[in-house]
């Protein structure tokens, strides 16, 4: 019996895992052979443990078994060393298991499925190439092949390519040894529903349709339920069997190690449910699963009877993440054309540049216009277009997710594309010019990736202009194509020709008809096939706006007479509802050449005349787009042009209008894109300040009556805290969405902020602070609140607060909504439910967890003993110094740039590819700093200072003592809180002790950027240049932290104990440098009061700084630091 | 990440599952291949199985912070 006639017979149970069972049986050194992890070595060295793995599925029930070649194939036995013998090692795995199934055949008849997994290269991504993966597989397929497998299964598939890839790599064997074995596919979904390079199912079925597999499925990643969505669809549209083999559920931690802990139980009734409900035909598992899992499911099988299916798919094609069904409803399919050397100026001169950002760019762009596939034509005489296709191409495979069209004449370059694509593309396009010759080439390509194929209806004597020669044409290349090379008829997509109305050439007058006329027969004639056109041809020689009318009414037109695709500026094609009734009927008469002798005259009459005449007509258009173009600007965050479009606006428009029907809509789109991951803060700022722009200039325009009742907010930072950038943002956020901001500054009162609230009878109330302590003044501001019996909501944000203290501790001491905003965008959302009468205050509960998890002591810190045999290094000098002229480029060499890029300035990688993110920041975001930085140096606006001093100290108990400069007296004393628990660490444990005989030495410093840095801030905020505020804001303060770190090292280097020091900052975690800078406030010294002493010290007012009542330090861009020479001082939590 | 994909991406660094994260307030970086001992994370586990209480072991805001490297 072959694989073939068991598929016919009822469920096919394969076996569980390989990997995990070959571990447990402890294969010994010299079975590894020196290769140790590469279990498909043991088919060479311990063949019989591999048998015996084999046989005990067998005997639990499998049905088939695969080999243990999954890793088996020559890109990855490379890297064992073990390329030579990759043949070796297939043939006798499959030989293995060939034997294993002999011994198990008298009841029942068993296969052997040849195992190919994914490798280790991702060649989307370009790890390696089309014809280095094709033969590697091919290799492992031939060994396969004459070890006796039955079946061959490509599985765990992470990306499309490689799956392609791999297909015809076994096909070609599979002809080359003129066999015909089954084929399964089986890919893995990860967690978040896509394959790894990001192919969603439909993109999968899509590209894989055209290609002769014999079953296709799932397998690896997940337990079976979280793959029921994914296997529905395969169900539904894959007319073959279908294949599901999880893991034993999500690896869980348990006891420190990952294990699967799905019951057997439940493994076993979701794959029943998949079989009696769904219709999947064959089953097994993959990670975690063992013989119990394979005889549990045997068991089960006698008992289902597979569900019936009637899949159905509709011709699709794809990218290597989305499809797109090639008949769209309504139609029709847009086909962006601006990736086009000959249809795009902007594309030309990118590529020309060998700009390929910017070719990529293009292509980009269309994707929010409406197009559903892009066509891509690199040709450009005296370029060597293969060589541009595949760079273009390499690139657009992860970074544009529509799907493209091949647009070329030559068959090299098509076949390089192809080779690149792991979606289901469309090759643009073949004819019969040249003869059949051409033809068959390209129809073969097509065949073989399983590409859709554009055909225009030219033939050896030219374009055909009849109807019924079009027809003839597309007749004989239908032929060609399925009769001769096999291809479906949904595979091909004619082109009818489209000539132009626009020349007077009476020859071309019914051209139009014999176009429409011609669609409509090749539907008729040849069901199955799609039609296409590239619409703008039929206007070519008309002026602009007359193109665009004529063009939209011949594509209506087409679709109605069952045209399925177009070739247009996706951008300029507009809906017959916009379009003026007699500009339509000029349209018309000119297409169906109604209007005699003169048609294409009085076409052109009535255009021209149409410029001077009814403004209305016209009005009604561009009022359109200008409130487009209006919105857009703000999405943009584009400033110029915008006046103009305003003052044109005013004429239609009240000025409350514009600001409620365009403004504050397109900010709100601002949000959700924001939200969405899909745009980021600085982006959010700039659209802001544009807004704010434009609401400035509408303001005279408003009447006074008009100015409504907004919904406002009285915001501060609280008592003692002068941060002041989060409330800053909330304030610009807030405003440009609609809301009235009172913003009352740092350092602020209740009873200030109290007063203002009743004052403009504000409708919420919100607090923001930095500090742990602020998190304090807040809950007493809500307690005088209560107090007073106010019922006016309150928002929360600061970076000390959690959610579960505002819930809890906050709100049960007010009653009214306390309301958590962990950004500006959730108070927002919190702002919109206030207008809407909907905010409802939430119940707290008693903490039920507590208010921030702190970090377990690491076992290694256990009872260490400190040790005194160490040199106290002895500095320059005592006592302390104040240190001006620091050469800011030195500070700037210790920014971190990934803290200012991603957290204080927003740019976060999120949701995008990492080359998307890396071009981000080397075209947008470095840039940006570079000009910063040399702003701040020619403008002075970081003036970087400090003072640091080393004194002599010892410790006493829990605290340290600071002796004078000449160590003789004792002067302060700093006290440190001890671990409550082992290793009971304090600070002071690091310091000689007061009974040594010896003086230890402590350095303290406090480093500034200056005050002219909170004044420029101040600044750049009050004049609404809300994306530079923040850039500058984010500078300042990662510029007092690179300082920090500057002058941390240079005390290090002044002590002598700079020695090696780590690079990358997961070392100060860990401390491989030795000389450790503790800054009060943190984790193992909280007392943020303590600075009070730091300050006594160094006297840092010379240098401009102060405290606040609540001990934090003005300017913000301050950092304070006492650093503990000893080589065991970490850094630990005392909390 | 399952056993019979690990042992070929140990190697291969930062896609899906064993991608690496960084705090964006303080420059730490999780290592899924590390783990987190601070916070008793194993290693080979990857961001999205972090629990939602996890902190940064440096600067101890919360994973919301986070962003893949």
């Amino acid at each position: 019996m072959t694989f073939y006639d068991k598929l016919k017979r009822g469920v096919v149970l394969f076996d569980g895992a390989m990997g995990t069972q070959i571990q447990a049986l402890h294969p010994s050194p010299a079975e590894w052979d020196g290769r140790m992890g590469c279990v498909e070595v043991l088919n060479l060295t311990a063949p019989h443990k591999v048998q015996n793995i084999h046989e005990a599925y067998l005997q639990a029930g499998s049905d088939v078994i695969e080999t243990n070649t999954f890793g088996a194939n020559e890109i990855v036995l490379a890297e064992y060393d073990l390329q030579d013998r990759v043949a070796e090692i297939n043939r006798e795995a499959a030989r293995i298991a060939r034997k294993a199934s002999e011994n198990y055949s008298k009841d029942k008849p068993r296969f052997v499925a040849g195992s190919m997994g994914p490798g280790t290269k991702l060649i989307t991504l370009g790890q390696t190439n089309f014809a280095t993966m094709h033969h590697s597989y091919a290799m492992q397929a031939q060994g396969l092949l004459e070890g006796g497998a039955d079946l061959l299964v490509i599985e765990t598939c992470q990306d499309l390519l490689q799956i392609k890839t791999c297909l015809l790599a076994v096909f070609d064997t599979l002809e080359k040894n003129k066999v015909d074995l089954p084929v399964i596919v089986s890919v893995t979904v990860e967690t978040s529903g896509t394959l790894l390079i990001g192919s969603e199912m439909a993109a999968v079925l899509a590209a894989l349709a055209p290609f002769n597999i014999a079953a296709l499925g799932m397998n690896c990643a997940t337990g079976p339920e979280h793959m029921r969505p994914y296997i529905k669809q395969i169900c539904q549209q894959f007319p073959g069997p279908v294949l599901c083999q999880p893991n034993a559920g999500l690896p869980q931690n348990v006891g420190g190690e990952m294990a699967y802990t799905l019951s057997i139980r439940e493994f076993v009734d979701v794959l029943a449910d998949f079989v009696s409900t769904e219709g999947v035909q064959i089953i097994g598992g993959c990670c975690g699963t063992t013989t119990e899992f394979i005889k549990a499911l045997a068991k089960r099988i006698p008992t289902l009877t597979i569900a019936d299916r009637r899949p159905e798919s509709t011709p699709s094609i794809s990218s290597n993440f989305i499809a797109q069904t090639l008949h769209q409803d309504p139609g029709p399919f847009f086909v962006g054309e601006r990736a086009n050397t000959n249809g795009s100026k902007e594309f030309r001169e990118y590529l020309l540049k060998n700009d390929w950002d910017g070719v990529v760019s293009v292509a980009r762009q269309q994707q929010n216009t409406g197009a559903h596939g892009l066509d891509l034509c690199v040709a450009y005489t005296g370029r060597d277009e293969v060589a541009d296709m595949t760079e273009a191409v390499k690139r657009m495979a992860t970074q544009v997710s529509l799907p493209l069209f091949i647009d070329s004449t030559d068959v090299h370059v098509m076949e390089a594309a192809l080779r690149l694509y792991g979606g289901r593309a469309v090759i643009n396009s073949i004819n019969l010019e040249d003869g059949e010759e051409r033809a068959d080439k390209i129809c073969r390509l097509a065949k073989r990736y399983g590409a859709a194929l554009i055909a225009l209806t030219i033939d050896e004597s030219g374009m055909a202009l009849d109807a019924e020669k079009k027809l003839a044409i597309a007749r004989r290349i239908f032929h060609i194509a399925v009769d001769k090379h096999g291809l479906r008829p949904q595979d091909l997509i004619f082109d009818a020709l489209t000539f132009t109305l626009g020349s007077g050439d009476a020859s071309l007058k019914k051209a139009g008809i014999a176009t429409l006329e011609g669609i409509r027969g090749i539907k008729k004639a040849l069901p199955g096939v799609l039609t296409i056109l590239g619409v703008s041809n039929i206007s070519f020689g008309l002026a602009p706006e007359a193109r665009e009318i004529l063009n939209s009414v011949f594509l209506a037109e087409a679709v109605k007479a069952g045209l399925d695709l177009a070739i247009v500026n996706v951008k300029k094609i507009m809906p017959l509802y916009q379009i003026a009734k007699n500009d339509l009927e000029q349209s018309l008469n000119l297409i169906y050449d109604r209007g005699g002798e003169n048609s294409l005259f009085e076409f052109i009459e009535h255009f021209q005349k149409k410029s001077g005449v009814a403004k209305k007509e016209i009005a009604s258009e561009t009022s359109r787009s200008l409130d487009d173009q209006i919105k857009q600007h703000v999405i943009d965050g584009n400033r110029s042009g915008m006046e103009k479009l305003l003052l044109q606006s005013l004429q239609k428009k009240t000025a409350l209008e514009i600001i409620n029907n365009l403004l504050i809509p397109a900010m709100k789109t601002v949000g959700d894109l924001f939200s969405s991951g899909q745009m980021q803060l600085p982006f959010v700022l700039q659209s802001a300040e544009v807004m704010k722009f434009a609401v400035d200039k509408l303001e005279p325009f408003l009447e006074k009556s008009q100015t409504q009742t907004q919904t406002s907010l009285v915001i501060a930072t609280v008592r003692g805290d002068v941060h002041d950038i989060g409330k800053n943002l909330v304030d610009i956020i807030l405003s440009n969405n609609g809301y009235k901001v009172y913003n009352l500054g740092i350092k602020c009162e209740i009873e200030t902020m109290l007063q203002k609230a009743q004052e403009v009878n504000a409708s919420a109330i919100g607090m923001s602070g930095l500090l742990v302590k602020s998190t304090v003044v807040m809950k007493e501001n809500l307690q005088e609140m209560q107090r007073r019996r106010m019922q006016t909501p309150v928002l929360l944000g600061g970076a000390a607060l959690t959610r579960s203290y505002v819930d809890d501790i906050c709100q049960s001491a007010y009653d009214a909504p306390v309301v958590y905003s962990s950004d500006a965008f959730e108070g927002l959302k919190t702002m919109e439910l206030i207008k809407e009468g909907k905010l409802e205050q939430k119940q707290s509960y008693a903490s039920r967890t507590a208010a921030k998890k702190t970090p377990d002591v690491p076992p290694e810190a256990k009872q260490e003993e400190i040790r005194w045999d160490i040199n106290i290094p002895t500095p320059p000098s005592w006592g302390n110094s104040i240190v001006r002229d620091i050469d800011l480029d030195s500070v700037f060499g210790f920014l971190t740039e990934s803290v200012l890029f991603r957290g204080r300035w927003g740019y976060r990688r999120g949701k995008l590819g990492k080359e998307e993110y890396d071009a981000l920041i080397d075209t947008e975001v470095r840039p940006q700093l570079e000009e910063l930085k040399q702003r701040c140096k020619e403008e002075k606006l970081l003036q970087p200072a400090l003072v640091y001093g080393y004194y002599p100290c010892n410790s006493d108990g829990n605290q340290i003592i600071v002796y004078n400069d000449d160590g003789q007296k004792e002067w302060i004393r700093l006290n440190f809180p001890r671990q409550q628990r082992a290793p009971f660490r304090c600070i002071a444990d690091f310091v000689l002790p007061v009974d040594s005989e010896r003086r230890d030495l402590i350095a303290f410093q406090v480093v500034t950027v200056g005050a002219k840095a909170m004044e420029e801030s101040k600044r750049l905020f009050q004049s609404n240049q809300y994306k530079d505020y923040l850039l500058f804001h984010g500078l300042s303060v990662e510029s007092a932290e690179a300082l920090a770190e500057y002058w941390h090292k240079k005390v290090r280097e002044e002590l002598n104990i700079a020695g090696k020091d780590g690079s990358d900052i997961n070392d100060f975690v860990v401390q491989k440098y030795r000389g450790s800078r503790y800054s009060f406030g943190y984790p193992a010294c909280p007392d943020l009061a303590e600075n009070r002493k730091i300050f006594e010290i160094l006297k840092p007012e010379r240098i401009g700084v102060t405290l606040t009542d609540a001990d934090q330090m003005v300017p913000e861009q301050t950092t304070s630091a006492f650093i503990i020479h000893h080589p065991q001082a970490k850094y630990f939590n005392v909390e | 990440m399952p056993p019979c994909l690990k042992r070929f991406f140990d190697k291969y660094e930062g896609s899906g599952e064993m991608e690496k994260y960084i705090c964006t307030n303080c420059g730490y970086v999780y290592e899924p291949n590390l783990g987190d001992p601070v916070g008793g994370i194993p290693p080979g586990t990857p961001f999205s199985a972090l629990p939602d209480t996890w902190i940064c072991p440096v600067c101890y805001v919360g994973k919301d912070l986070f962003d893949p490297l």
